[in-house]
């Protein structure tokens, strides 16, 4: 993802509709840069052939139909960005919430980049908590690929820590795209009023 | 006996490929020392051949964290320590991490990773000819890992961190710092282990190398993973493995062994280097203080933070009575941005428990601050506090210099 690509998803995070102010591009930008200097990208994936029983349920089902193969992943961007996304909400909590976004921004980017490796005919990454699954299946994905040793870690609660973590499943051998119609918020969705998304596709 | 730091030491390979490689691979591994014993002990039996002067017994995850099956951990423990033994070598005990995040990024406290070491010591000192901490990733939690063991035995303890391509931690550790912590808490040996294939590692043990003159230790993976059919594996061959370890071995490493991917075969090439005398290294002595994030040479005018000391300050003296940590944690961060390469912590107000108040101002401090810190007390108890629970290796103040007060710090 480009820096503008990038932008544009941090505003996103922001909830910030619209076109950003000179100001607010300004912040975001060092927040991008602040964000690269102290992520460190790392990831795990395994590919199945067959599903694990949680994915035989819905909506993972419906997900994956027309795949010949699976890959779960882990990936985060380290405790470097989330101890320093602490520290700057003690210091400057609106840099924080723009860091915070940025960092957001930046973990699917790069999760974007390192999926490649699974081919063109893939799905986009579905993570638990998608589509009205259940948070908690994260469980499940943490238990196939102990990604301990990325230094991710799983609370009781479901929580991912470091926070700027993800954990979900593709679909390999039918392509996918993010579309609204998987999403469960579309009929409250502020981005549809405003005529525009909220991931990168085609029409933004 | 081994002639640690004399002459070259070998340990033995991977354990977890060998055991995949017998169909083993989706079995909790320390469990198999009961339900495999046999296979077990054919692993070590292997290496011991192949020439390595210390087994690692079969324990990476043994520790009440880490371990949540239905086997005791004594029974387990024992079990690796006795397969180990079948190889009619010396024994060490392997130690790998909780698998926990520490606080404050996760949730495990440094007391309760250091009870889970302790525990582990406790069950097994007399029983192994020594420690090796492995795999660690995360300087408080080596540090909990090292300090139980040394507190709860006296038997030598080795420790090795994982480091990425970049020579960091992955909580943000350089070589240097690691190497400065693990030598205040009087390790015995110490370097690098899994991470990364030899010839990737290469950087980080010159720099290691380079920061102490305490034996150094290096385990590599079988080169980089590589992934086929969703499945893990490593080609590197027996013959650039072994081009690498012997540079490494003449630049001065005094323990040479092998992590995931490398087998019996692979030993066998260290092996032919055993007992090589070790090349003796001196450096120039410094004094060098740490956090986990930042190193800092005493080796010229540093600007020392004094603002967190209660002397003729009020409104920090009633933050203390308060315990107003948050405010502590402002006048660190403004010390920082104004330019302080190291702060003073003074908690020194009268009617307080200086040594609970120091320990929860370093953990709130720590938290947010990553300057090296200086702890500062005229009370023993609360420089222990302060130092035992400092993921870092601080400065010491306000001991007057008298032999026998220093001596009693």
């Amino acid at each position: 993802m480009n820096s503008s690509e990038l932008e544009k998803a941090a505003c996103t995070y922001l909830g910030f509709y619209g076109e950003p102010t000179r100001e607010m591009r300004a912040m975001i930008g060092e927040g991008l840069e602040e964000a690269r200097a102290c992520a460190h990208f790392c990831a795990e994936g395994k590919v199945f052939s067959q599903p694990l029983p949680f994915l035989t349920r819905e909506p993972y089902s419906s997900f994956l139909a027309g795949c010949g193969a699976y890959a779960l992943v882990a990936m985060t961007l380290g405790a470097e960005i989330d101890r320093r996304i602490r520290t700057l909400f003690v210091r400057d909590p609106a840099r924080a919430v723009v860091l915070d976004a940025c960092a957001s921004a930046l973990i699917e980017a790069e999760g974007d980049a390192w999926e490649e490796r699974f081919g063109e005919a893939r799905t986009y990454r579905f993570c638990p908590g998608y589509g009205g699954s259940d948070v908690q299946d994260v469980k499940e994905i943490f238990a196939a690929l102990r990604p301990e040793k990325l230094g991710m870690q799983l609370l009781g609660s479901g929580l991912m820590v470091p926070q700027k973590s993800m954990a979900g499943v593709i679909g390999i051998g039918a392509k996918r795209l993010k579309r609204c119609g998987d999403c469960m918020l579309r009929a409250k969705c502020t981005f549809l009023k405003e005529g525009t998304r909220c991931f990168r596709s085609e029409n933004n | 006996m081994l002639s640690l730091g004399k002459q070259l030491i070998v340990f033995d390979g991977g354990m977890g490929s060998e055991l995949e490689a017998r169909g083993l691979g989706d079995a909790v591994p320390e469990e198999l020392n009961l339900t495999h014993a046999e296979t077990v002990r054919a692993i070590h039996r292997a290496y011991a051949e192949a020439g390595a002067d210390v087994i690692t017994a079969n324990s990476f995850g043994l520790n009440r964290i880490k371990y949540k099956g239905k086997y005791p951990l004594a029974q387990l423990a024992r079990a690796a320590v006795e397969n180990a033994r079948a190889a009619g070598k010396e024994v060490f005990f392997d130690v790998g991490p909780t698998g926990a995040l520490l606080a404050p990024v996760g949730t495990l406290t440094f007391e309760e990773a250091y009870e889970a070491f302790a525990e582990i010591a406790r069950l097994t000192s007399d029983m192994v000819g020594g420690y090796i901490v492995e795999t660690f990733s995360d300087l408080y939690e080596l540090k909990a890992c090292v300090l139980a063991l040394k507190e709860h035995s006296d038997k030598p303890v080795y420790a090795t961190v994982t480091f990425d391509k970049t020579a960091r931690t992955l909580t943000g550790s350089t070589p240097e710092i690691v190497a400065e912590l693990l030598e205040g808490l009087g390790v015995d040996a110490l370097g690098v282990n899994c991470s990364l294939g030899p010839k990737e590692l290469a950087p980080i043990v010159k720099r290691l190398l380079a920061a102490t003159v305490l034996p150094v230790i290096v385990q590599p993976n079988r080169g980089l993973p590589k992934l086929k059919d969703g499945k893990t594996y490593y080609d590197l061959s027996e013959e650039a493995f072994a081009a690498q370890m012997q540079q490494f071995i003449e630049a001065g490493v005094a323990v040479v062994g092998g992590c995931c991917g490398t087998t019996p075969a692979f030993i066998a090439r260290l092996a032919a280097w055993k007992g090589r005398k070790v090349p003796s290294r001196t450096l120039p002595k410094g004094t060098v203080i740490c956090s986990a994030t930042q190193l800092l040479a005493i080796d010229g005018v540093k600007i020392c933070g004094e603002r967190l000391n209660p002397t003729g300050k009020k409104q920090l003296k009633e933050a203390l009575l308060r315990e107003d940590y948050a405010y502590l944690v402002g006048e660190a961060l403004r010390q920082q941005e104004a330019g302080a390469d190291l702060l003073d912590l003074n908690v020194g107000v009268p009617k307080i428990d200086e040594a609970a108040v120091m320990k929860r101002a370093v953990s709130a401090v720590q938290e947010y601050v990553d300057l090296p810190l200086q702890i500062d007390s005229s009370d023993p108890a609360a420089i222990e506090a302060g130092v035992r629970c400092y993921n870092g290796v601080p400065l010491i103040n306000s001991v007057n210099g008298e032999e026998e007060v220093m001596a009693r710090i």
